[in-house]
């Protein structure tokens, strides 16, 4: 070690002192852990570590503007929860605002809006529409077993509507397909994205009213380095949304609009 | 055994059968319990592995409740695992360390729960680290509790079950046994018991054993065929037996009547008794004659008078490991007053018991003796204390006599300086006598006037030649008294000083002059003039003194003309003084005690017997010397001083103190 740096061994002791308590997202070194439950099409893969996605693309296309590292792993939703509460994780990659999170999470500015919708077969219900939920009434609705869908939920009993739980959407969607069922409930994102995949569904279309629709969020940590970042963040989501840019990544899917979209 | 009556209690059949069954079922017991351990452990193995398996086959459905964290999986998983008895508790913890499910139930427990307890059997816990295989997630673990108590009260009723047909197995066995062995065996053997316990042992006469039927060839036609030869045996020593028993009791009584007349004998005091019952079983004659025949009555009360043991008795001392031991002690009979030294011991009555001997010895008149003895030996030390008394009583005459031997030493010293100033005085006395009268003459003429020249020349010369005469005697008288004055300030002084020895010397002879003069004895010394001791001076003037009245006293014959020399010398800071007579010496038994006090030939004639005893004193207290008298071949007798130039004196007074 030189002389010169030796003598001022108390100064290389702070430079390392700050570097080294500093958190790692103002460090930039180390990447961030976000975490989400497969959603095709936003989140796309099995469980473990994935890239694939429309808000994953979207979240780690903000995250390079921010000048962070970001890793994406999926997991089931509960245990997407606890890991963000015990520190496992730096956060969510989309979620829904909601009471049970509010003290484990801050949200960032909407990413996008989700919407749950009714699709229907043109060319068995041309006409399908609906206002309340007791125009449903005459139909056998395929739901996803384990769902909740909300309002939806309740009124199956309160109005005693038709409903058989199949394993996924698209199984419900097959099902649609086949006949044996005559409206699917899911998110309108995954519909119109397993649509796009399956040409043969051409015919299916979406009812104009959705069952219930809300908006995405980046979840961050409170307890996480990543929160000082939320500030930019937020401020590259408010510059990708003017540059069109978040359109671009919505766009995949056919129909879905940004959340705060000013188009 | 001692629930059967007694005479089935002593049958050997059932005495085996009993033995046989007993220790089936002890055996039984325990191979049952051994078993039941083995099997308890092979259960329980059995489970874990069980277990083990079950848990490898839930793993997959619980890592996926754990990554899922479906409770609702979780516990449809955890009610399966519960359908096993065993299984205890089951708990599924995630991989944040949090308890996702936990279900317990209380142990089982039983009549056997003591016996769970003292083998220490706790409860088994099968840990499994989980993982969710799609993406290699560790999701946490699945901990399952066996609870063995089950397993082992199982095995416990299996083995009492056993244990129970076991004892009856071995039950019927042992009958069936016993039964045999009473028709074979114990039943022949009853019966030629009974033959043999017919037949009396020290007269079997012409009896002999029947053997059974069917039993001639093997053990038991052996056994019979054995007692009968024994019996012939029996019957041959018994008459051997018996005779030789008759000699030997004859022989015995002869003895007996010996070993009695013997004791009689003895004219000591000899008697036995029987250490319990204190019963006396034999008495000599001098017993008898002291306390007549005590035979059958208690030796306390015979010899002692007394009610009850007596408290110095020593049986304690001869029985037990005391066997063999004599022991021997003193006693005063208190009713003959007679002392007695006894000598006990324990001894081995003809009748085979144990009896105590003993033989009293009367030491009455020894003791007399002892006790005269005593008293004399008391009287002579009143005697030997007396004797003391009158000692010191001689040692202070001794100090009185050696007073008054100098005191006559004194006296005698006196008359001989009286008659020695007495002459010269005299003389004198004379002389101014004879120029009183010439003066008187001469003064009447000068008065008359008849005084002529021829009478004052003749008074001139009268007066001249008195005085001549009075100046000369008064002059020795001088010259006596001064050495007289110096010889008595020595004698007084006593003390160490430095002096020549030859002038001291003549000194002392001056004062010897008188008795000198009376004899025609010479005095020769021969002393280096320049020897100088530093010692008491009277020490020397009175050993000069004694050796000289020691010769003049006893060495001479009448007329005769000795002489006495006195020859020192110095060597080395010694001096050795040498005096000798030639006078007649002394024989061999004078010679030996001349240095002690009162020792004298003359003692009718005035000897003292001190005077060598004081020369003695004086050389070795006072010189620090040695002496020794000798009696030479020639003559005379020889005393030959040696003591050291410069000695320590010592006062002369420590002569006296010697004695």
């Amino acid at each position: 070690m030189p002389i010169s740096v030796w003598k001022h061994r108390w100064l290389l002791s702070l430079i390392l002192s700050i570097g080294i308590l500093l958190p790692t997202g103002v460090r930039g070194e180390s990447s961030l852990l976000f975490t989400v439950d497969p959603w095709p099409p936003w989140a796309i893969g099995d469980y473990g570590p994935t890239r694939d996605g429309v808000a994953i693309k979207l979240v780690s296309e903000i995250f390079d503007r921010v000048g962070q590292q970001a890793e994406f792993i999926l997991h089931p939703w509960r245990r997407v929860v606890k890991m963000v509460r015990f520190g496992q994780a730096d956060g969510i990659v989309f979620v829904q605002k909601q009471e049970a999170l509010n003290s484990l999470i801050q949200y960032s500015d909407p990413l996008f809006e989700s919407r749950i919708v009714i699709c229907y077969d043109k060319r068995r219900t041309p006409d399908f529409n609906w206002s309340e939920y007791r125009d449903l009434k005459d139909f056998t609705i395929g739901l996803n077993l384990g769902y909740n869908y909300g309002p939806l939920s309740k009124a199956i009993d309160t109005e005693a509507l038709s409903v058989a739980y199949a394993g996924s959407l698209a199984l419900n969607l097959k099902t649609l397909a086949a006949r044996h069922i005559d409206l699917v409930v899911g998110s309108e994102a995954a519909i119109r994205s397993l649509i796009l995949r399956h040409p043969e569904w051409d015919s299916f279309a979406i009812a104009k009213k959705p069952v219930a629709s809300w908006d995405c969020h980046l979840g961050v940590s409170i307890h996480s380095p990543a929160a000082a970042l939320l500030p930019s963040i937020n401020s590259v989501i408010r510059s990708m949304k003017k540059d069109g840019s978040l359109k671009q990544h919505l766009a995949g899917i056919g129909g879905i609009a940004g959340s705060g979209d000013p188009s | 055994m001692n629930f059967l009556p007694h005479h089935l209690r002593n049958r050997l059949a059932l005495r085996q059968t009993l033995l046989v069954i007993f220790i089936a079922v002890v055996i039984g017991l325990m191979m049952s319990l051994f078993q039941a351990v083995l099997d308890f452990r092979r259960e329980e193995q059995a489970l874990e592995t069980n277990i083990r398996q079950l848990i490898a086959l839930t793993a997959d459905t619980a890592s996926q409740a754990l990554y899922h964290l479906d409770e609702g999986l979780g516990n449809r998983l955890t009610n399966g695992l519960f359908a096993i008895p065993a299984i205890h508790q089951v708990r599924f913890v995630d991989d944040f360390d949090q308890e996702f499910i936990s279900r317990s139930r209380p142990p089982q427990r039983g009549i056997f729960s003591p016996l769970f307890s003292f083998y220490n059997l706790s409860s088994i816990r099968h840990k499994e680290h989980l993982i969710f295989k799609p993406n290699q997630t560790p999701v946490g673990y699945i901990e399952v509790t066996i609870d063995p108590y089950p397993i082992f009260h199982a095995q416990i009723l299996r083995s009492g079950l056993r244990l129970v047909v076991g004892f009856f197995q071995y039950f019927v066995m042992g009958i069936i046994i016993a039964f045999l062995f009473y028709r074979g065996l114990t039943k022949p053997l009853l019966q030629m018991t009974k033959e043999i316990a017919a037949i009396n042992p020290s007269r079997p006469e012409g009896r002999r054993i029947t053997v059974p039927p069917r039993h001639a060839e093997n053990e038991l036609g052996l056994l019979g065929s054995t007692m009968n030869r024994i019996l012939a045996q029996i019957l041959i020593l018994n008459r051997e037996l018996e005779q030789r028993v008759e000699e030997r009791t004859a022989e015995l009584s002869i003895e007996r009547e010996q070993l009695l007349s013997i004791f009689d004998s003895i004219d000591e005091v000899i008697y036995v008794a029987d250490p319990v019952t204190y019963r006396i079983l034999f008495v000599n004659e001098a017993f008898k004659r002291i306390w007549k025949d005590g035979t059958g009555r208690l030796c306390f009360q015979t010899l002692h008078g007394r009610s009850e043991p007596c408290p110095f008795c020593t049986n304690d001392r001869i029985f037990g490991d005391h066997i063999g031991k004599t022991v021997t002690w003193e006693y005063q009979n208190e009713k003959t007053t007679n002392w007695f030294r006894c000598l006990s011991r324990g001894i081995r009555w003809p009748d085979g018991r144990m009896v105590r001997y003993e033989m009293a010895i009367d030491i009455t008149t020894q003791k007399q003796n002892e006790q005269r003895l005593e008293e004399r030996s008391h009287e002579l030390e009143q005697i030997n204390g007396e004797l003391e008394t009158s000692i010191s009583k001689l040692h202070a005459t001794q100090k009185q006599l050696v007073q008054a031997e100098k005191l006559a030493s004194l006296g005698s010293m006196v008359a001989r300086i009286a008659h020695e100033i007495n002459t010269p005085v005299g003389n004198s006395v004379t002389a101014a006598s004879f120029l009183a009268d010439r003066t008187r003459d001469l003064t009447k003429n000068f008065s008359e006037g008849t005084l002529r020249q021829s009478h004052l020349t003749r008074y001139i010369e009268h007066a001249n030649e008195a005085s001549e005469i009075i100046l000369l005697n008064l002059k020795n008288a001088s010259q006596f008294v001064s050495s007289i004055k110096r010889v008595a300030a020595d004698q007084v002084r006593n003390e160490p000083c430095d002096f020549m020895l030859n002038e001291q010397l003549d000194d002392s002879l001056i004062s010897l002059r008188p008795e000198l003069r009376k004899t025609s004895h010479k005095v020769i010394v021969n002393c280096p003039p320049a020897l100088e001791l530093h010692a008491d001076p009277g020490a020397i003037t009175q050993i000069v003194n004694n050796l000289v009245n020691n010769s003049l006293t006893h060495a001479f014959a009448p007329g005769q003309v000795g002489e006495m020399r006195f020859d020192i010398t110095e060597t080395d800071d010694m001096v050795e003084f040498v005096y000798r007579d030639n006078g007649k010496g002394l024989d061999p038994t004078s010679l030996r005690h001349i240095l002690d006090p009162f020792y004298t030939t003359r003692r009718g004639s005035g000897g003292t017997g001190l005077g060598m005893h004081v020369v003695y004193n004086l050389v070795s207290q006072t010189l620090k010397g040695t002496i020794e008298c000798q009696s030479p071949e020639e003559g005379g007798i020889r005393v030959l001083i040696r003591f050291p130039r410069k000695p320590m004196c010592d006062s002369l007074s420590s002569e006296v103190d010697t004695f």
